[in-house]
């Protein structure tokens, strides 16, 4: 399973997939909160949030699962990982946690919003931390 | 050594794999052989896991594929007729993915480096799959397939695409691998199977129709064990000297192949080797023996001869036979 896991996330790396999504991630929350937050000054994080889960779900998880199995299936590499002693729920299970890492960190831009905000007040809004793992489970 | 007993695989109707049964021991190298479509890949994918069979047992080192997977995969080395190549890793991180992907406990350094000595690879290790030539490739997913040192290797035709040089590498590697470890080998190169092979196992259209090793099969199927001699010399004189040779049952003139040189074709006491007093008998009496040939069937012969004629109806379909 880790065997899996690293190499699908190497694999996210030496494509450009990797590099867009983090950079589309970044590049969306950096907006939302420059518009929301830092415009209006407000420690609601709310509006970041709800903006970033239209590009999430529609594009970034997508774009980062799709390829996981199918590409697999179409190279015929499938019957490597099949015929070894890792069963099908350890390459399941090691492609979704290599997913998952991508998309946390594409999301971690989130925490910098907040630690900004920490610094003159409490920053609000966490109820919407939730929807990311749940977005990421829907997509696998 | 691998157990297949009463397999069979149906894909809807059509039945690629019907109730075949056959065994191998340990240190034994058995030869796959069947026309295109007639069930070999697929029934290598079973043995695997690579797919389920629709009845039938699989029993690798004792241990049932169905019962206990990942142990059972943990005992196969295969190398399928397309190699599983990720294309955009290069050899020495795929190699290292395999590793891990097996769980080996052998130093990884060293055994990775003993590969890849082994299979010519060392020039390549830091290149990219996806610039290999298929030569490469193909030596690449032999490498994948020897790494834990597993004790069964199955090999679907490990020899294609390479030029004659790497394919006696290849044999003779194969055939001291088969000292230590069991081997499947499915070739269409007949002579290589031949060559490496102790036993032999012909498929035709999901059943298996031979199973022995070369020799007693060239034995079963050859009605003719007739020898053709090419001698010259008078033909009169040397029949008259032919019937004097023992073993020789029956001897008839085939007629002039070069000037002065006719062919005989000889039929053996049952049981009977005279081609030690053939060659003493006319060397005495100074008639040169020019060429010696069985008319035995040989492997090609037989494998057509077996695999020309389809199966009746009714038992192609796969359904209970009387």
């Amino acid at each position: 399973m880790t065997a899996v896991f690293k190499r699908e996330f190497k694999t996210f790396f030496t494509s450009p997939i990797g590099y867009c999504v983090i950079a589309l991630m970044f590049g969306m929350t950096g907006l939302l909160f420059v518009n929301y937050n830092l415009y209006y000054l407000t420690p609601d994080l709310t509006m970041v949030f709800q903006g970033l889960q239209m590009y999430m779900l529609l594009l970034v998880l997508p774009i980062l699962t799709m390829r996981l199995m199918s590409d697999d299936k179409r190279q015929k590499t499938d019957q490597l990982l099949l015929t070894s002693p890792v069963g099908l729920t350890g390459i399941v299970v090691g492609k979704f946690l290599a997913a998952l890492l991508l998309f946390a960190i594409s999301c971690s831009m989130t925490l910098i919003c907040a630690v900004i905000i920490a610094f003159k007040a409490t920053p609000t809004g966490w109820s919407f931390w939730a929807i990311t793992p749940v977005c990421c489970c829907s997509a696998v | 050594m691998i157990e297949v007993q009463n397999l069979t695989k149906r894909y809807g109707s059509h039945c690629a794999v019907n109730d075949i049964s056959f065994k191998v021991e340990e240190g034994e190298i058995l030869g796959f052989l069947g026309p295109n479509g007639a069930g070999k890949s697929t029934t290598m994918n079973i043995l695997t896991g690579y797919l389920s069979a629709s009845s039938g047992t699989v029993k690798i080192n004792g241990i049932d594929v169905l019962d206990d997977p990942n142990k059972a995969k943990s005992n196969i080395g295969y190398l399928p007729e397309l190699p599983p190549l990720y294309l955009d890793m290069t050899v020495r991180e795929y190699l290292d993915f395999v590793y891990d992907l097996k769980k080996c406990t052998i130093n990884r350094r060293k055994h990775i480096a003993e590969i890849c000595r082994l299979m010519h690879i060392e020039d390549v290790y830091g290149r990219l799959i996806k610039n290999l030539s298929k030569g490469y490739r193909q030596r690449v997913g032999f490498a994948q397939a020897l790494i834990g040192n597993p004790p069964v290797l199955i090999l679907d035709e490990p020899t294609v695409g390479l030029d004659p040089k790497q394919i006696i590498e290849i044999r003779t590697l194969i055939k001291n691998l088969g000292k230590h470890h069991t081997v499947i080998l499915s070739s269409h190169i007949l002579p290589e199977v031949e060559a490496v092979c102790d036993r032999i196992v012909i498929i035709n259209e999901g059943r298996i129709v031979a199973d022995n090793t070369a020799a007693n099969l060239s034995a079963e199927f050859s009605s003719d064990h007739r020898l053709l001699a090419r001698i010259a010399g008078d033909e009169q004189r040397v029949y008259a000297l032919l019937k004097h040779v023992p073993g020789i049952a029956d001897i008839t003139t085939l007629g002039e192949r070069e000037t002065g040189v006719f062919e005989y074709a000889l039929e053996p006491v049952h049981g009977a080797d005279f081609r030690r007093p053939l060659f003493t008998t006319l060397a005495k009496e100074g008639f040169p023996l020019l060429g010696l040939k069985s008319m035995e069937m040989s492997l090609e012969e037989i494998f057509i001869s077996l695999t020309r004629e389809k199966l009746p109806e009714a038992t192609r379909k796969g359904g209970k036979r009387k």
